[in-house]
């Protein structure tokens, strides 16, 4: 029995967990682990290092394990029906409203707004060219095609079936594009299928239309054929597979009609099988922003999937820099859970080499990076969610866990509404809020009236400017816009190297705007004999990496860097953070200071915020900014604009529902009433806000506590006749 | 070589009819001997148990309820016995349901966050109404949409009551005289609360930031698992003048009864000191059968900051009940139309099961100072006893025993026996039959709530799929563990209820 095992977790697992040594859980893990193992969906905010990735891997490796058991029991206790080697719709293989008749050739649905389909009892496979006829025996609407066993009755909206459509479409992968003509009552269509050539297309009446698809060459095989499949909404279709009755229209001598197709050519339709089908094709996705999550998701699903036997938990890992071929072996082979990256996983789903039929959960780490992120992540997501199905085969309900670094974000909660049912929601985050271990000020940057700066830009040593006012009149002493734009920039530098040394920074991480002032603050810092290094994009891959190392060595004591860079930052415990420019996003506010006072060290956050507007970059322009000159407003097509940064703080401080304090450009930091003195980057002591009573209480708790024993003595004493009439 | 089931046996024998005794050798270094109450149906549970772990059924580290009782009969300073009530199941390092008393003066004694449990004072409390069925019928559904509207409910879930950061330090610190303070709670409340809902010993400094910050959202919430609050109505009164004396005269009277504890913040404070303990032990040379017992000596730094952090989250727990309390005040009054104080809407009492108090108690004749460890136990003492409200001297406490969800609840009263045999305890519930993965797999959720329907039970719950854990069938039969105790003296029943409407998480 382990902490773990009052949740719901079964035995097998909680051993492993001994074994890594996880007796007690986290947080997050003793109020997800019971929530999913339920069956709920959840929606999990929590920090990186809380125990989050165990939180879903361990119950969605239980709950994988339970539905392979129970499935295989099923298989083994069921009897096998007797395989039919008649060319025929497959009842077995149909939506229940649909109706086949006793001929198994004619088929009726009669439920409107609804489709319903079924595939035939064979399917197939290796070379030769086939063909089938479908009349419409009832007008409504209707689709006639090819689907393999995975793919969906509901022909031509997943990646495993084709289909040609009454109103003139042909389908695949949920894509209507127009083809050929459309067609009502009493038309006869004709379904081709070139397994040579790997094409397929239609005809209506005896007219052929050109080719429709070029088919992956998967359908050659046995195990991903092809079966002839028919939908109906509200109408009726009788088939030929060319049996017994002649074709309407013979397609001519080089095509097969399916039914006489060699036995060789031809995968009959068994209910064993089925099964065994279902149980190789992957029962839970889980979709990581970048390859090292996938890694080390996939590594901490391996090890609780290593202890459970009969049947083993078989995982895959698709990411970039994985080789492909041994990925496609093993899907081939069968699997049960996929830890992968969106496009991966979107890019086999759609073409087909991963089936989606059985897929019962889906886990989306980290999802609000994916919904924000301007590159496809959000639309690759929504196509991985139409064509997953809602409801499993066995009728099981898909099950959505999605974990995000907050859940108060307008695209969580409408991907939540969207696609997720009454989702728990486990926060253990809470609103965007600021850790109690930071203390963060503003220092309002004045360049009207603190006019060092003009002094200052005519030293050689001065913060350089990002050119933008290159073209600009600079008037010193005036209140011209322009002028007092530069003058900020200037002035912010001076800020910043002011700040370093009256609070004795030995360790800071400074952020800018774009990369050029990154540069230009690299530059500045050292020529002040600060030891710096700059991290943004266009820096290479190992002068980033051994920046960052420097830094966290010690060697380097400033760190200069832009937003998008410091997302992924894992350097904690840092003392300082000075912003020298607000963030445009209100949120990014927050992940700013966060690098600071992890883990209950105190940090202090300053952020410099200039009273009047200033003029930046904003590169809409091709080139996004290399030598870009255009210094015109972007409303009047240019490249810049007016930050206002003291409305952006009035912003961030309605974000946090707090006003944030400032501090003099001298930054004697105000002392916290309740903390005290603090030494930033330093432990916290103490933990609470605030002294509590205990010490003002003790005398009196204890002559309570007296008073207490002295009646429990007298009672005991008075009635020691109980206690020898029930002493045993 | 681990012994047969039918060697295992010749440890155990039968005192008397509800009562066993587990003999000293039965796992090493057994202090005292083990004690355990069943009736005839729990004792083929209980042996069931112990059989198939012999037979190297039960997979893993599974500990069978028994061999808990008796591993924690081999802790340092333990008097008087290992004592394991009917509702019993196993558990982290303690069964549920087992009693354990250290000798404070005894310097080697202990203390153990696994003797107290996760869900620090998770406990129940009744309030009494004085309306009757046929009142509550005609209203039922609205009553009990109210009810899940006004309570916030499940994981996540935020409290009613506004909170802020000090708030918190106060609650742990105060317990329910914060909410006494602010006017959520009566002060007649109070007075029917174990500890008068606020344990002295509490010190807010020693529950860690990380627990505060767990406990803040969640202060006043219900939570999930087998937390819940339920309408219900008096089923059958045995003993009329204990009754009468806690405001229950009738048959068909409506009472509600709440059930919840410390939350997320119990849990990180029991976490955080089991990881403190570990250090602990090695340090001091304690040495225990079961990793899971970890513990630290009564007297030590590590022993004194649990007790105060578990204090603390003793008070939290009771500020959780207070404003549930307020909550359901609220909701029977819009429903009703009737101020709560009409409605006399006074707490019954308020019970404590998972934790651990310091107590006198009489140990071979002579009275010593106890830590009594209550994991799953509810303390019930006799008349007379100093420690229980004025209102109750003459029938001894109240002890409310909250059935599995949508099976009957029942209110007993503490005896002298119970004093003298179990340190003044008795159970506190149906206890699992089923661990909460065999649930998963036996019991459908649907099927649940069709069957608390058939009952005409009007029932809200935040997250269905859950309830399977909570059905009926994965508990024990809680008339059989009341009965048990009853026959055993322990303690004696008063009164018996029957839910009409479930509100979970």
């Amino acid at each position: 029995m382990t902490a773990f095992e009052e949740f719901g977790i079964i035995p097998e697992l909680s051993d492993a967990l001994s074994s890594l040594n996880w007796t007690l859980p986290t947080a997050v893990q003793s109020e997800a682990i019971p929530a999913i193992l339920g069956g709920a969906d959840a929606l999990i905010a929590a920090e990186t290092g809380s125990g989050k990735t165990g939180a879903f891997s361990l119950p969605i490796a239980q709950i994988v394990w339970e539905r392979r058991k129970s499935a295989e029991k099923s298989q083994n206790s069921g009897q096998k029906p007797e395989n039919s080697r008649e060319f025929q719709l497959n009842r077995e293989d149909r939506d229940v409203s649909l109706q086949i008749d006793k001929t198994g050739l004619n088929c009726e649905s009669r439920v409107a707004k609804e489709w319903h389909g079924a595939r035939a009892t064979a399917g197939l496979y290796g070379n030769g060219k086939y063909y089938y006829e479908v009349t419409v025996t009832r007008d409504g609407l209707c689709r006639v095609g090819w689907a393999t066993l995975s793919g969906s009755l509901k022909i031509g909206t997943d990646f495993e079936s084709f289909g040609y459509g009454g109103t003139g479409k042909k389908s695949f992968g949920k894509k209507f594009d127009d083809y050929g003509t459309s067609f009502t009552t009493n038309d006869v269509l004709g379904c081709f299928l070139d397994l040579d050539e790997l094409k397929i297309w239609w005809s209506k009446n005896g007219v052929q239309f050109p080719v429709a698809y070029q088919i992956d060459k998967k359908f050659k095989t046995a195990a991903t054929c092809l079966y002839p499949a028919i939908l109906c909404q509200n109408s009726g279709l009788g088939v030929n597979f060319g049996g017994s009755a002649a074709f309407k229209y013979p397609p001519g001598t080089q095509y097969v009609a399916v039914a006489q197709a060699e036995d060789g050519n031809l995968k009959w339709w068994s209910a064993a099988e089925q099964l065994s089908i279902d149980s190789s094709t992957p029962l839970c996705v889980i979709l990581e922003p970048t390859r090292e999550l996938v890694q080390q998701t996939f590594q901490n699903i391996q090890t609780f999937a290593s202890v459970l036997d009969s049947p083993k938990i078989r995982c895959v890992t698709l990411a970039a820099g994985e080789n492909m071929n041994q990925i496609l072996r093993t899907l081939e082979t069968g699997c049960d859970i996929v830890v992968g990256t969106p496009s991966r996983v979107f890019d086999l789903i759609h073409t087909g080499k991963l089936a989606t039929k059985n897929l019962q959960f889906v886990v989306i780490d980290e999802i609000d990076q994916f919904l924000a992120g301007k590159n496809n992540c959000a639309h690759q997501i929504e196509s991985i969610f139409r064509v997953l199905p809602l409801v499993a085969q066995d009728g099981t309900r898909r099950q959505v866990i999605a974990c995000s670094a907050t859940l108060h974000n307008f695209e969580v909660c409408r991907f939540a509404d969207r696609h997720m049912s009454f989702p728990q929601w486990i926060d253990l985050k809470g609103a965007d809020c600021v850790s109690a271990d930071v203390h963060h000020v503003v220092c309002h940057v004045d360049a009207s009236e603190d006019k060092q700066w003009i002094r200052q830009m005519h030293q050689q040593v001065h913060l350089e400017d990002d050119h933008v006012h290159d073209g600009d009149q600079i008037r010193p002493g005036t209140t011209d816009k322009d002028t007092i734009s530069l003058g900020t920039k200037i002035l912010k530098g001076i800020y910043v190297v002011r700040a370093i040394h009256a609070l004795q920074m030995d360790k800071a991480i400074v952020f800018c705007r774009t990369k050029q002032q990154c540069d230009h603050m690299e530059h500045f810092l050292q020529q002040n004999n600060l030891s710096a290094a700059c991290l943004h994009g266009d820096r290479s891959a190992e002068e980033r990496q051994s920046s960052l190392e420097g830094f966290k060595k010690g060697i380097i004591r400033f760190l200069v860097c832009s937003d998008v860079v410091a997302r992924g930052l894992d350097v904690q415990g840092v003392p300082f953070v000075i912003s020298v420019t607000l963030p445009d996003e209100k949120s990014m506010y927050v992940h700013r200071i966060g690098r600071v006072g992890r883990a209950e060290r105190m940090g202090l956050s300053i952020s410099l915020v200039s009273e009047y507007e200033e003029k930046a970059w904003y590169h809409k322009c091709r080139s996004r900014g290399v030598n870009c000159t255009n210094t015109k407003d972007i409303s009047k097509g240019g490249c810049t604009i007016w930050l206002q940064e003291k409305k952006m703080l009035g912003e961030i401080e309605e974000h946090l529902g707090a006003t944030i304090s400032t501090v003099d450009s001298d930054f004697n930091v105000p002392v916290d009433e309740f903390d005290g003195k603090v030494v930033y980057g330093e432990r916290r002591t103490g933990g609470a806000n605030f002294d509590t009573h205990v010490l003002q209480l003790a005398s009196s708790a204890s002559q309570l506590a007296d008073l207490e024993t002295k009646m429990q003595l007298e009672y005991l004493n008075n009635n020691r006749h109980v206690f020898e009439i029930h002493s045993m | 070589m681990p012994r047969t089931f039918e060697e295992e046996c010749d440890f155990i024998d039968r005192l008397t009819d509800t009562k066993f005794r587990i003999k000293k050798g039965f796992v090493p270094n057994m202090n005292v001997e083990g004690r355990f109450y069943v009736n005839n149906s729990l004792e083929q549970l209980m042996f069931d148990e112990l059989k198939f772990s012999c037979d190297g059924q039960g997979i893993g580290g599974f500990l069978p309820a028994v061999r808990q009782i008796a591993n924690v009969a081999s802790l340092p300073g333990i008097v008087g016995h290992s004592i394991g009530l009917p509702d019993i199941h196993s558990g982290y390092g303690f069964s549920i349901g087992n009693i354990a008393a250290f000798d404070v003066g005894n310097p080697e004694s202990v203390i153990s966050p696994g003797g107290v449990g996760f869900d620090i004072n998770c406990g129940v409390r009744l309030l009494r109404t004085n309306l009757f069925e046929e009142n509550v019928k005609p209203l039922k559904e609205q009553l009990t949409q109210s009810l899940f509207d006004h309570i916030p409910v499940g994981v996540g879930s935020r409290g009613a009551i506004p909170m802020l950061a000090s708030d918190l330090v106060e609650c742990l610190e105060m317990g329910m005289d914060w909410t006494l303070r602010e006017g959520y709670s009566w002060a007649e409340d109070k007075e029917h609360c174990e500890e008068y809902g606020r344990m002295l010993q509490a010190d807010a400094s020693k529950v860690s930031l990380r627990a505060k910050k767990r406990g803040l959202p969640q202060l006043g919430t219900l939570g999930a698992g087998n937390h819940y609050a339920e309408v219900q109505v008096v089923d059958e009164i045995y003993d009329k003048h204990a009754a009468s004396t806690m405001g229950i005269d009738e048959e068909g009277q409506v009472v509600v009864m709440l059930h919840c504890g410390s939350r997320g913040l119990g849990h990180q404070v029991a976490t955080d000191s089991l990881v403190e303990m570990e250090k602990a032990m090695a340090r001091d040379g304690i040495v225990v059968n079961d990793k899971q017992l970890a513990c630290a000596r009564i007297n030590s730094v590590e022993g004194k900051n649990y007790f105060s952090g578990m204090a603390a989250a003793a008070n939290f727990a009771w500020v959780n009940r207070s404003c549930i309390t307020f909550c359901v005040r609220n909701a029977f009054q819009k429903t009703f139309g009737m101020s709560a104080d009409d409605m006399d809407m006074q707490v019954i009492y308020d019970v404590s099961h998972n934790v651990a108090k310091m107590e006198e108690h009489m140990v071979d004749g002579r009275p010593r100072q106890l830590c009594v460890h209550r994991k799953g136990a509810t303390r019930a003492f006799p008349a007379h006893h100093p420690l229980i409200p004025v209102d109750y001297q003459l029938i001894g406490q109240p002890v409310l025993i909250g059935g599995s969800m949508g099976t009957c609840s029942y209110v007993l009263t503490g005896t002298e026996q119970g004093l003298v045999e179990t340190f003044g305890t008795t159970c506190h519930g149906a206890g699992r039959a089923l661990s909460r993965a065999k649930s998963r797999r036996t019991i459908t959720w649907d099927s649940v709530i069709d069957d608390l329907k058939k009952k005409e039970i009007s029932i809200r719950i935040a997250s269905p799929k859950l309830i399977m854990e909570e059905a009926p069938e994965s508990y024990k039969n809680v008339t059989d563990v009341v009965d048990t105790c009853d026959a055993a003296g322990i303690s004696k029943k008063a009164v018996k209820l029957r839910p009409i409407a479930v509100i979970k998480g």
